[in-house]
This record gives C-alpha cells, structure tokens and sequence, in this order.
C-alpha cells in the first residue's frame, strides 16, 4: 500500500485508482452484510469467483463484496454496475444464468428482478423499487459500492477529502463553527447538539483528550450502527479524525461489542490501512497532527452503551454507570475531557465538511436536521436498514417503504427506539419523525430501532419482553432499576397470566414513574417507557387481561384456548400429526378434536392447518 | 484561608454553603432532613439507594430528580427536599428495599419513617441490600481491597475475587461494622411481611427492646 504525506499525494492516489477501475467495464457486487452472510453470499461469491476464472473474465469484471445496502429482507443481494440491475434472493446456482445472460449479453436475469407485488411488475433499477425510492441515503449510499475491506474503494469514491479539507482548508473552530451550523444532534438517542458537545470539549484546559466511537449496539432488532461500522468503517474513521482535530485528542477509541465480529473485524482492517497509509498516525499528511484510534471490545453489556458505563468499560473497570452531573466532556476516560459520539454521528461528519451544513440542514425538520437510519422490522413486508430525512411520517415509513402489513393482519403499533422507546399507535401515524415529536406521545428516537407490530401482537406480551429485557439487562447498581423493574416484571407476569387485580395498573404505572424519576442512568429512566406508553395508548387491552381474562391478540398462553372447527375442519389430519403433545384426536376424513388438559398451546396446528380451522379463543 | 461559598435555595430557604459541598452536606449543616442508606460520612457517595432524592431546578429551568448525596451545589439551584413528586419517589423506593430485605433493621426504619403501612410487593427475605457500604469501607479506610461486586442485575452480590478471602483481608470486620444487614430489627420480623417500624411510630412500647426505652439503633443512627 502507498504511503501519503500531503494533499497532493492523496489527489494522486484517487487518480491512480480510477484510471486503474476504468480497465473493469462491470462490476458485480455481492452484499456482505450480516444478513445477506446468514442467507448464504459467501457461497454466492465463491460461484461468481469460479465462473468469471472459468470465463477469463477477471480482467474485465470486478468482483467487490460490499457492505450492507439494507434490503436485509431479500438477500443475498447481487447489484450489477454500471447498468444497476438489481437481483436479489441470488443462489449460487443462479451465477452461471447471471454470467452467461446479463455480463456476457447485457440480458436480465427475469426470475432474480425484484417483483413489484402491487403494480405485478419487475424492477430492475433499485431505485425503482419501493423501499428505495422514499429513502434519501446520504450514509448508506456508499455501501453498495466499497468494500469495507480495501481502503482504495473508499478513497476512490472521495473517501478522507473531507478530512484533508478540515485538515488544510479548516481551523478547529470552523469546523465546530460549521458543525454547530448544520444542526447535527447526537444519533445515540438522546439527540445532543453534537457541535456544542464538542464545543465544551474543545473548551476544557486539559492537555490531553480523547473521542470515543460508541458501537455498543445492543437494541433489540436494531442493527443500524453494525451495518455502517461493518460496511464502511473508513467514513466512521474521517468523522473521529476530523472530530479529534477540533477538539484537539490524539487518541480515539472505538467500542464494539463482542456480538459484532464483522465490525470489529472490518474496523480492525480499516485502522491498520488507514495506518499504513498515513492517515492515522504520527504526522498525518504532513500537518503534524498526530492521531491513532485503538478498538476496545465490550462484553456485550448493554448498560454498556451508556456513556459513562462505556467508559468505565473501556478503563477496565465494571461497566457501570456513574452520576452525571460532571458531564464527560469534562472529566471522562481517566479523567480526561472525553468526546462520545455515536457511529452514525461519526459518519455524518464527513459529508457535512464536504458538502457544507447548509447543504445539511436544508434536509429534516426545524429543530432535527439530516438523515437518520432505521432498522425497519417486524411485520411489514419489507424489512431492513432505510434511511429517511428527519420528518417523514411513521406512515411513509411503514407503509410507503415498509410496504405495510404482511399477513393480512392490520398493523396496529409501532416500537421506535429499541427496548427504552415507546409504542406508537396506529392512530398517531401521521406523526413526523424527529427527536421532539417522539418524545412527546411517550417514545424516543432512541438509536433507531422501529418494530412494526399487528394485531397478532399482544401489548401486554410486548411490555413484558422489555421489562424482562432490561431487567436482564441492568447492571444492578441503583436500587428502582435493580428492584423496580423485577417487580414490574412480576405484575406484568401476573397480568399475562391472568392474576392480575384491580390494584395491578395503578400499581404498575406509579413504580413505572417512579423508576423514570429516581434512576441513575438512561437505561433506568426510559426503562418505563415501553409499559407507560402500552398503559397509555393500549389500556383496554391489559383491562382485558384482568377482567374478562382473555388476551384479545391471542398470545398470551395461559389466558387462551385452542379449539377445531367442526364445520370447517377437513380431517387431514396435519395438525394431529405435527402436535407435540398428541392432543388431538380425530378419525381420517373427520372433524378432528383439541384436547384441552394435554394441549401445551404452541400454535404448530394453527400454523399447520390449511382449512383454517384452529381457532384461537 | 477564605472559604467560598454559593446561594442555593434549599426548601424556599436562601442558605450560603460552601463550594463543592453536596447537596446532602448542605442540607444536613442546616438542619434539614434527608434520609440515606447507602450513605456514610468519609466514604464515597455512591448514589445507589437512591432513597435522598431531590427535586432540583437550574437557575428556574426544569425541574430534575437527582441524588442529594452525589449532586454538588452551585450558585443559584432552587432544591426541593419534600415536594409531592420526592415524597411518592421515596415511599416507592422504601416500599421496593422493605419487600426485598424485611429483615434489615435499616430498610425497616426508612419504611417506617415514610410512613408505609402496607407493603404492595410478595416479600422476600434478602440479607444484603446491596447498599456498597462493606465494599467502600473495606477499599477506602481499611485498604484491604477485599471485596467487590460480582454480577449484573439481580444475579448482582457483594463477595471476594473468586470467592476466596484474599492475602489483603485482615480480618478487620470493618464490613461487617457498616453494614446495615447486620443490624436485625428488633427480634426479627414475626409474620412474613409484617412491616415492625413500632420504636418509630411509638404508638405503643415495643415489647421485643432489651433496655425498654426503644433504644433500638435509631436514636445513634438518625436516619
């Protein structure tokens, strides 16, 4: 790898590989996020690999494995550039019809388009299709077309120009001058100014600072910051650099949990080229500005991606957090002044230096500016990592990206920000997205997780899981936490089971607010939300639970029954077949019968039954 | 040497108090009452029993719940020490700490002392409150470094590395002397979930003090 020491030699560089790709007159590039992995692409890679060898088509067409570009929901995932088709759901069997049809005779590949399922059309331009076309990708965009491992891809697409721009062009209050400007707010959750954050940073006499990267990720179904350390680390490394030359740190810090292998270990590869090539390290570019980032591993706490607990972590102590009241920015890592910030806010630096924050916040609301990246799961029909302006409605996201319900069952509420966020109604989604509105009916941004539910979904159910979540999940040191969320777990264990009483709600909703107050940290104080907003938006329903004893969704196994049809059961026989319990009788050709005292009420026959004849009560 | 000192108000009082004194310090200077547990003079606040919670607002801003033991007074906090919002906090957090260990002396007190008659939660019988005191006294004073804790949410207790006394433990008992476990109320809780808190609420003498002049810890230890 080449070593740059000034401006001119990373202009040089990029030169240098671009004429080198104009020699490829395609390229195919295989999605190598963690989904598409578990969907088989290294498979998929390994067959183009082979047939462009047996082709002698090497020389010709690149093969790149990128990062994520979002569209989890169909992978593997196979673009062909320049003439972006897009073929998605890819087996390893489908290379040999790819190479022969669309890289040898410029041929679509039907059966691999994606299907309209609405308009019944094929699309073959992912910008076309409807997941994509509402989304304005501003991070992710650069996903589809580097990999993550080779840090020429990234130079290439004008990778580190803003940090050579900062560098040279840029005094360290200019920068926080134009980051203040463009209106970025922390994307970790709690949406902190971060010009002001860095601001007070840079303010503090101490000789000695540092920045940390926090990739401690642990929402469940939230998967935003993985997909962006794991596919383009080196965009997360400028933010940190041009971060660190404001604030005036040498070292960084990057925090990755242990649960992330592919992050840490593309983040790992993309310091040590970032090394060899001069841009980190003693004397970058010939500035004399020296910078290094190092990567700690967490445990896989997840009160660990609290700034305070994160740091503790990082010193080698007990990852636990402390009072607040001394912010980080004064006294964090070992004391020092200390600068957090959030993957995504990282990586949102660098196009705010290119592109200027005007630029920046002419995208989003008055008081929340940019893009902000959701993990859209659940039960709609398209999941994924989508990337929307601040402001778009839930509604737009759901529906008009999302592509709405998946089993014909309405959706009925929405999650936003992981275990600490709140449930949205159906009702309340006309509500633009930014950090204010959210908070306002119950939620929060959070770091970006949105759980689509139905009316498969029981409200109660959902406010157990989370309780029970976040009591697995605290780290004990404060008494509400420690003690108020294993109660709340009891009453709500309770109420599912059908021995809750009049007295449970309002006991449930005082120890919720009360945990709110008195909590130490931020896991503590939002760990109410979930149930305060369920108890706020879905009370008939726990009422249900306690009166009448029924779980209207049909979840909650100790308060419902199944039972067959008779008039609609065939006599199949495929549910006596498949329940583990051998609870059902029943002759062939005749209607079959659930007994009640030996049904374990698992659902397999319900699922199984193609009569529709297992109801549920 | 001059000390400096700020303005805060603490319960519509205008008091000067020294710079960098807590909240909790402050206030105690002053006469004014704010219970702790895990607190102890010349050991580290730890802000873990979060039962000397104040209601605290910033030069007029919003009103914010923090602990008086860890929170440093600055120039003009307006603090609240028995607002509403602070009292149903405490009682609550009372309420969790008696459910969870009735058998201690001193969540038995603070339960008494808020006033809890009835106790909402089924009982446990837990003797450590997870209070940290054994731990900062043995690290702080002792240097013993004996003691830490070990695991994460309720798995969370108090023991030695690997469970095995360390070459550092003299066998001060200087743990054993701070911590409120070692206190049992009385003679002990009767029923399961019977709340004593009787030398407190002085309806009637209680028949289970040794001296007969409801001697108890309370009157040593005002909490």
């Amino acid at each position: 790898m080449r070593r740059v020491n000034s401006v001119k030699d990373l202009e040089k560089w990029k030169n240098d590989i671009l004429s080198k790709q104009k020699h490829h007159e395609m390229i195919v590039s295989v999605c190598g996020g963690t989904g598409c992995q578990a969907y088989g692409c290294q498979k998929v890679k390994s067959a183009f690999q082979k047939e462009l060898t047996q082709h002698a088509m090497r020389e010709r067409v690149a093969l790149k494995v990128t990062g994520c570009p979002g569209f989890c929901e169909k992978g593997p995932l196979v673009t062909i550039y320049p003439q972006y088709i897009f073929y998605q759901k890819v087996k390893p069997e489908d290379v040999p019809g790819i190479i022969s049809e669309t890289i040898q005779n410029g041929r679509k590949v039907e059966h691999l388009l994606f299907e309209d399922s609405e308009a019944h059309r094929k699309i073959t331009s992912f910008q076309e299709i409807p997941f994509y076309r509402s989304q304005v990708r501003l991070l992710l965009s650069r996903n589809d077309l580097i990999d993550p491992t080779r840090i020429e891809d990234y130079i290439a697409v004008g990778g580190y120009q803003s940090w050579a721009k900062a560098l040279f062009q840029m005094k360290p209050t200019e920068i926080i001058e134009e980051i203040k400007a463009s209106g970025l707010r922390g994307r970790g959750g709690a949406g902190y100014p971060t010009g002001k954050k860095w601001e007070d940073c840079k303010n503090e006499p101490s000789g000695t600072k540092y920045v940390i990267c926090n990739c401690d990720e642990g929402d469940p179904g939230a998967f935003m910051d993985r997909a962006l350390m794991e596919g383009n680390p080196h965009s997360v490394l400028e933010g940190m650099l041009i971060g660190a030359y404001a604030i005036g740190a040498n070292e960084g810090f990057i925090y990755v949990r242990h649960e992330y292998p592919l992050a840490h270990k593309n983040a790992e590869i993309a310091i040590q080229q970032a090394r060899k090539a001069g841009l980190l390290g003693k004397n970058i570019l010939g500035s004399g500005f020296d910078f290094d980032v190092e990567i700690t591993k967490g445990g896989g706490a997840f009160v660990c991606g609290e700034s305070t607990a994160l740091i503790a972590s990082i010193e080698g102590r007990v990852g636990e957090p402390r009072s607040k009241q001394i912010r980080t920015v004064k006294q964090g890592l070992w004391g020092k002044p200390t600068n957090l910030n959030n993957v995504e806010t990282w990586a949102n630096v660098p196009l705010i230096i290119e592109k200027g924050s005007k630029w920046f916040s002419s995208i989003g609301t008055e008081k929340s500016k940019g893009t902000k990246i959701f993990s859209l799961v659940g039960q709609v029909k398209n999941t994924g990592l989508v990337e929307v302006p601040m402001g778009i409605t839930l509604k737009e996201i759901i529906f008009d990206i999302g592509g709405g319900q998946q089993n014909g069952k309405r959706i009925k509420a929405v999650q936003t920000g992981g275990p600490s966020g709140g449930c949205i109604p159906a009702s309340l989604f006309d509500l633009p997205v930014d950090f204010e509105s959210l908070s306002q009916v119950g939620s929060m941004m959070g770091s970006g997780g949105m759980i689509v539910m139905d009316e498969g979904t029981c409200m109660v159910d959902v406010a157990k899981y989370f309780v029970h979540f976040l009591q697995e999940e605290s780290c004990g040191k404060c008494l509400p936490c420690r003690e108020g969320l294993k109660r709340m777990g009891e009453i709500l264990d309770n109420i599912a089971e059908g021995k809750g009483n009049e007295e449970s709600l309002s006991l449930l909703e005082e120890l919720a607010e009360v945990v709110a107050d008195t909590s130490l940290c931020g896991l503590g104080k939002t760990a109410s939300n979930p149930v305060l907003s369920a108890l706020r938006y879905f009370k008939p329903e726990f009422e249900a639970h306690i009166h009448q004893k029924k779980c209207p969704a049909g979840v909650c196994t100790p308060l419902i029954k199944y039972s067959i049809s008779e008039t609609d059961c065939t006599g199949c026989g495929a549910c006596a077949k498949i329940c583990p319990t051998q609870a059902i009788k029943g002759e062939k050709k005749q209607s079959h019968l659930i007994l009640a005292e030996i049904c374990s009420k698992c659902g397999s026959c319900k699922d199984v039954c193609k009569a529709n004849a297992v109801m549920v009560q | 040497m001059e000390r400096k000192t700020v303005n805060v108000t603490i319960d519509g009082r205008s008091l000067d108090v020294e710079e960098g004194s807590t909240i909790l310090l402050a206030a105690r200077q002053f006469g004014i009452h704010i219970p702790t547990v895990c607190y102890m003079e010349n050991l580290t606040p730890y802000g873990g029993c979060r039962i000397c919670v104040v209601e605290i607002s910033n030069n007029g801003g919003k009103p914010f719940i923090d602990t008086s033991c860890t929170h440093e007074v600055r120039e003009g906090l307006n603090i609240q020490t028995q607002s509403p919002r602070i009292i149903r906090a405490r009682k609550m957090l009372a309420e969790l700490l008696v459910a969870s260990a009735p058998n201690v002396k001193m969540a038995q007190d603070i339960a008494a002392r808020m006033g809890l008659l009835k106790v909402r939660f089924p009982m446990e019988d837990n003797r450590c409150i997870l209070c940290g005191l054994c731990i900062r006294m043995c690290y702080e004073q002792m240097d013993g470094k004996a003691l830490g804790f070990v695991g994460r949410g309720m798995g969370r207790k108090i023991s030695m590395p690997f469970e095995v006394r360390p070459e550092t433990c003299r066998l001060c008992r200087g743990c054993d002397y701070v911590c409120p476990g070692m206190i049992v109320p009385c003679q002990g809780v009767k029923e399961p979930g019977e709340l004593c808190g009787r030398c407190v609420r002085l309806e009637e003498m209680p028949t289970c003090c040794p001296t007969g002049t409801f001697g108890c810890f309370c009157e040593q230890n005002p909490l």
